[in-house]
């Protein structure tokens, strides 16, 4: 029988979740440093004996080209811009956002300023061609560019959102005269304005280019040693899967492709609970990553960013705190309790992994609370010494604040949960959302420990925790979609803009991503504001035809409201871009009967198996949910109650 | 350990939620407002307060208006006393001088927030903001004049007055307001959507106390306050105690091109730090020359939180360590009607005189000269019967540090998270045609440590009918070098009218530009820090291969 299988490589564990006549099974190996196509290698062997033959689809979330961007590990790449603006880059947006700190380190441009180089061909922003390219001057330069030692090609160039020529003119002649060189346009990546984010994008895409190819070649190798014959696809940032040959030349597509499933897992939720309005966070060991899933869908980034580079790439918005269970709690010389965002990570890890850590963690705290039980923790595989997180907590916490035990644990935790709603909040009311109206998605090895005291701080109607948190990245990974997504500028007034030149701008993106084929779904929207702001509002574009200009506006001025609690009917409006989304669905996962549930059975505090749980059972807290690599802790005054799709609704009884 | 009847844990969950507050306040405030000097710029401000004017929590905004939102409420108390509060009360104000404003741009709402289930008490708190109206009359459009003379040709003034009763508007006030203004109903937009982040902090604050109650939640930010006093206390007394002084120039007031002087006297004793700005120049003539005692406060904290704990939460505790001294009829502490519009200037000689003077006392903490202010220019024009203006501030050079070259290409100490217009933008929205944004190589002052380096933006003017405005400094008083590093580059405003001649252009108001004219945009480079030949010899060599340094 055919299977469907995702492979989510995490820092600690390789995922591996699989589809398999119709139920889907949780596993996990020890991710393999230095090749970690070795541990998916591991992985696929437990499907059973040459099961990989059996595989009909792969689906991969990778963060190797991350990885080799955040370690400085890229080839040299050389930039072509447009004479004027080698500087671009290192430039930046001039802005400030550390404000006081006179002793700031510069941001490193990705490309140093001896490998960027102009050329003499110059485009108006209309497209009008006021500088041709000189094929001389492109041709000199792809062989000083050699000289120089350059192993890939980035080309920006101004105004080259307006029209293409320019740039795939310039790769052209570099490949031809620099064959082997890889080259990547800015063009083929965003067509928006702001050269900064543009250029910045395309030198992520070119440094990792190199990396990401030889990672997947490798892997396609391994893969058919094993007798894999199915596809394999790579997940993006979108949310979205993509095909290895899009990847290649894609890489900047990739970069959140780790975090981005359990986003994606949160959405099959939301859908299975008829679209609810949820905010995720992912706790892991160094920490919290925060999402929304507003009417169904994850928010994107207006802007993508990764670092201090900005991405014009589709890219689901995910924060992130350095707040986990690995975060060090200890006071600073004035009596304030600190924690995080230094972290103990994995090695050398909590006091009570006992891999050489001595200094309190979130993990310690929790065991001295006995919300993680020791012979329980990920699955009895790693054996935890309690002795030594209550050493940690009360030498570094409890003696200093002249407290007990209990407490200085008690305040770890409630201090990390305070940080962890802070961005909670501030997350959601940035946009303009009323906390009450989310549920907190609460997943990763710590989601649940900390669900029901974030979900308070943070103003939020319930907590959720998902069957096999730990694992929720790599079960979205499985059901993702295939999707290639564009955005063009259009910069008109809505006063002024035509039915039919709306659909013809739309028809001519989603022709160039080649939508029409049979099996694809064409997701229409626009970018609106109201003139004189600096920031959009997503619209969907539902239909085209007669009328649909109107509908756009009047879309607009109701989204508006919606977010942000006004509008103003008076006031201009402009179309800034509009997007297109090509979409292969690909089959949902049907839901695998439940056991029947006993009827509403209130059960006693304490410890509990989460497999023993069926819907509709009842637990009071302070209680504890166990399950292989999580558990999650029922707070006093608490009710959990188990849902038809086994999640844990953690609600607030007492006031 | 802590503060009487706190405890530290709590009271940091408690500090969270009021930084989550104020924040929220700011995005309110920028969602609902359309125009783009809040939205792009930033240039507002939000907070909650004591009763006593003691800062409690700040969102994070223009830096300058650190020291400047306290000293609002006390005007206001001046005139309805806390007796007379009532909730839904809304106060407004902006005059510079008898409401302790910064400057007429800048309209302050305060809103008393009461414990409800106290009928008849006094406010627990105060939610304030501020934030830069893009017109509020005055002489010129945008009432942004650097030859403005007095203040009555700044805008209208408003002293502390009662906007709203009881959750009643009284219309007239609004209307007087908005009717002295070019853009009233931008302005209308605008005062809504500071009610707006006013009555969410309101909201927000009565869930806390839900939770807490009053007694608790005073005591918490009692807490608060004293720890962020111990802490930076802590931090002074790491700095040499002494007596240490810098002076700093401004090139012009914006009526007399002159260069004026601003001095600092910096006592550091036993964790206290006096500014002393008395010896400053008289009160000039023009707009760039002043500052109210109020702006010149907010600029020596923002120097003070750079030089000792520059990434703590702020509150009023965080500034109790810092006295600020000034002369009443000193640029640093103008009297009455002098015009103060671009105070920025003065703010930013304060910022660097007192960086430079304990610079003296711990070079660790100092840092050479920086580019200069905000460095406007404004291109204005006319297209399809429509008038088009571009404005935007500009980057430039910041001063080497001890361990390290300075910062290229970052936007002046007075501001903080804005960002630039990019280049697509210009060309796509106005009649211009960028011809570079580069970095100026060898513009950064050499020192052992190199000074940043400036921008240069060369745009050509496609349109007939243009014109130019520019507020520029340090054209004439280069960003000074460091223990024995060199001066960073002067800034420069040049226009070359099509002759191929460049003119100087550093302050001009409405320059006509002929259609085929370049502007060039220079902005300078940072001072340089200790003596130039003891630079590594690998940072020589990255700088010639990289080009920062011209090859000799």
């Amino acid at each position: 029988m055919s299977m469907r299988v995702a492979i989510d490589v995490g820092g600690t564990f390789t995922d591996v979740v699989r589809l398999d006549g119709g139920v889907v099974i949780h596993d996990k190996v020890p991710t393999t440093p230095g090749d970690v196509t070795a541990g998916i290698m591991a992985g696929l062997d437990r499907l059973g004996p040459s099961a990989a033959a059996g595989v009909e689809l792969l689906v991969h979330g990778t963060t190797v080209a991350l990885n080799a961007l955040l370690q400085g590990n890229t080839p040299p790449v050389g930039l072509v811009t447009t004479a004027g603006f080698r500087d671009v880059l290192e430039i930046g947006r001039t802005s400030r956002p550390v404000m006081y700190d006179l002793q700031q380190l510069a941001a490193e441009p990705l490309v140093p300023r001896r490998r960027r180089y102009e050329i003499g061909a110059r485009m108006a922003a209309d497209g009008t061609e006021l500088a041709p390219v000189d094929p001389a001057e492109v041709r000199a330069l792809a062989a000083r560019m050699l000289a120089d030692g350059v192993k890939a090609v980035a080309v920006c160039l101004l105004n080259g959102y307006a029209d293409p020529s320019h740039e795939h003119r310039v790769a052209e002649l570099i490949a031809e005269a620099a064959p082997g060189v890889p080259v990547t346009c800015s063009v083929d990546l965003s067509r928006e304005w702001r050269e900064f984010e543009r250029t910045s994008t395309v030198a992520v895409n070119a440094a990792t280019l190199p990396v990401l190819g030889g990672y997947l070649d490798r892997l396609e190798d391994r893969l058919a040693g094993a007798g894999f014959g199915g596809r394999l696809m790579i997940m993006q940032s979108s949310g979205g899967v993509m095909s290895v040959a899009d990847a290649r030349s894609r890489p900047v597509a990739t970069l959140m492709s780790g975090p981005v499933g359990g986003v994606v897992g949160a959405q099959a939720i939301s859908a299975a609970l008829g679209g609810a309005d949820l905010i995720t966070v992912d706790i892991g060991g160094t920490s919290a990553d925060v999402a929304v899933i507003d009417g169904g869908r994850p928010v994107h980034a207006e802007v993508g960013r990764m670092g201090h580079w900005p991405l014009l790439v589709p890219m689901v918005d995910i924060r992130s705190i350095g707040a986990g269970g690995g975060s060090l709690a200890r006071i600073d010389p004035h009596g304030a309790l600190l924690v995080g965002p230094e972290s103990a990570g994995a090695v050398p890890g909590p006091a009570c992994y006992g891999r050489g850590g001595t200094r309190a963690t979130v993990t310690d705290a929790n065991v001295v609370l006995g919300r993680i039980t020791p012979g329980r923790f990920m699955d009895g595989e790693m054996p935890l010494d309690v002795s030594a997180a209550r050493e940690a907590v009360l030498r570094d916490v409890a003696e200093p604040l002249g407290i007990g035990l209990e407490r200085a644990a008690e305040g770890i935790v409630k201090l990390m949960d305070s940080i962890t709603s802070r961005l909670l909040r501030e997350v959601l009311t940035e946009r303009g959302y009323d906390p009450r109206r989310f549920s907190l998605l609460a997943f990763g090895g710590g989601g649940g420990l900390h669900a029901c005291s974030m979900a308070h701080e943070a103003g939020l109607a319930r907590a959720i925790v998902p069957p096999n948190p730990g694992t929720l990245s790599a079960y979205g990974i499985l059901q993702a979609d295939i999707r290639h997504d564009r955005r063009v500028m259009v910069l008109r007034e809505a006063d002024g803009l035509g039915d039919d030149e709306l659909e013809a701008a739309f028809a001519a993106v989603a022709a160039e991503l080649g939508a029409g084929a049979s099996g694809m779904a064409c997701v229409l929207g626009a970018d609106v504001r109201y003139v004189g702001q600096s920031s959009t509002v997503p619209v969907p574009v539902p239909h085209l035809g007669e009328g649909a200009v109107a509908r756009l506006v009047d879309a607009f001025h109701r989204e508006h409201l919606r977010l942000y609690g006004v509008s103003r009917e008076e006031h201009p409006v402009e179309v800034i871009r509009i997007r297109v989304a090509v979409v292969e669905a690909t089959p949902g996962i049907a839901p695998v009967p439940e056991p029947a549930s006993r009827g509403p059975v209130t059960l006693e505090g304490g410890a509990h198996e989460r497999a023993d749980l069926v819907p509709r059972d009842v637990l009071l807290g302070p209680a504890l949910v166990e399950e292989p690599g999580a558990t999650t802790w029922v707070a006093e005054g608490w009710r959990a109650e188990v849902d038809d799709h086994r999640n844990l609704v953690l609600e607030r009884v007492a006031a | 350990m802590s503060a009487p009847g706190t405890d530290p844990i709590t009271r940091q969950v408690v500090e969270n939620r009021l930084v989550s507050i104020v924040r929220e306040m700011s995005h309110t405030l920028a969602h609902a407002s359309f125009s783009p000097i809040i939205t792009e710029v930033k240039d507002f401000s939000n907070v909650l307060l004591r009763p006593d004017a003691a800062l409690v929590a700040q969102a994070e905004g223009i830096p300058t208006f650190l020291g400047a939102m306290a000293p609002l409420l006390p005007p206001v108390l001046a005139r309805y006393p806390l007796e007379d509060m009532r909730p839904g009360d809304v106060y407004v104000s902006n005059d510079p001088f008898a409401a302790n404003g910064t400057h007429k741009n800048d309209v302050n709402l305060i809103r008393p927030v009461f414990d409800p289930r106290r009928p008849g008490g006094t406010p627990l708190l105060f939610a304030a903001n501020k934030a830069h109206w893009t017109d509020i009359g005055g002489k010129d459009p945008g009432s942004w004049s650097p030859d403005a003379r007095n203040t009555f040709q700044e805008g209208v003034s408003i002293p502390p007055l009662r906007l709203v009763r009881a959750g009643e508007e009284n219309r007239e006030v609004r209307e007087l307001i908005l009717a002295n203004t070019r853009v009233p109903l931008q302005n209308a937009g605008d005062l809504s959507a500071q009610m707006g982040a006013l009555v969410v902090a309101e909201r927000r604050v009565h869930e806390l106390l839900d939770e807490f109650g009053a007694d608790e939640l005073r005591a918490h930010v009692a807490g608060l306050i004293d720890y962020a006093e111990r802490a930076v206390r802590a931090e002074v007394g790491r700095i040499p105690d002494g007596v240490y002084r810098a002076e700093e120039w401004v090139d012009s007031d914006g009526v007399v091109d002159e260069p004026f002087r601003v001095v600092a006297v910096v006592t550091i004793d036993g964790g206290r730090m006096v500014v002393d700005l008395s010896e400053s120049d008289d009160q000039r003539s023009g707009a760039c020359g002043n500052a109210t005692r109020t702006s010149s406060v907010a600029a020596a904290r923002v120097a003070f939180k750079c030089l000792t704990l520059p990434h703590a939460t702020t509150n009023e505790g965080s500034y109790a360590a810092l006295t600020v001294i000034t002369r009443e009829g000193s640029c640093t502490h103008a009297a009455s009607p002098s015009p103060v519009t671009i105070w920025g200037d003065v703010g930013r000689a304060i910022i660097e005189a007192v960086i430079r003077a304990v610079g003296q006392a711990d070079p660790a903490r100092a840092i050479g000269g920086l580019y200069g202010n905000v460095d406007a220019m404004a291109i204005n024009g006319t297209r399809d019967g429509r008038d088009w203006i571009y404005f935007a501030p500009f980057a430039g050079g910041w001063g080497a540090r001890a361990v390290r070259d300075g910062l290229s290409a970052l936007c002046p100490i007075i501001n903080g998270d804005n960002d630039n217009v990019p280049c697509e933008v210009i060309e796509a929205a106005f009649p211009l045609r960028v011809e570079r944004y580069e970095l100026i190589p060898g513009s950064g002052g050499a020192g052992r440590m190199r000074g940043g380096l400036g921008v240069r933006f060369d745009v050509r003017v496609l349109d007939d009918g243009c014109t130019l405005s520019g507020s520029l400094d340090r054209y004439r008083v280069a960003p000074p070098g460091v223990f024995g590093g060199e001066d960073g580059a002067l800034s420069g405003l040049w226009v070359d009218d099509g002759d191929g001649v460049e003119q100087a252009a550093h302050k001009v108001s409405a320059r006509p530009v002929p259609r085929g004219a370049r502007i060039s945009h220079r902005t300078g480079g940072g001072g340089g820090y200790g003596p130039p030949d003891q630079r590594p010899a690998e940072l020589i060599e990255r700088d010639l291969l990289d080009g920062y340094v011209p090859a000799r």
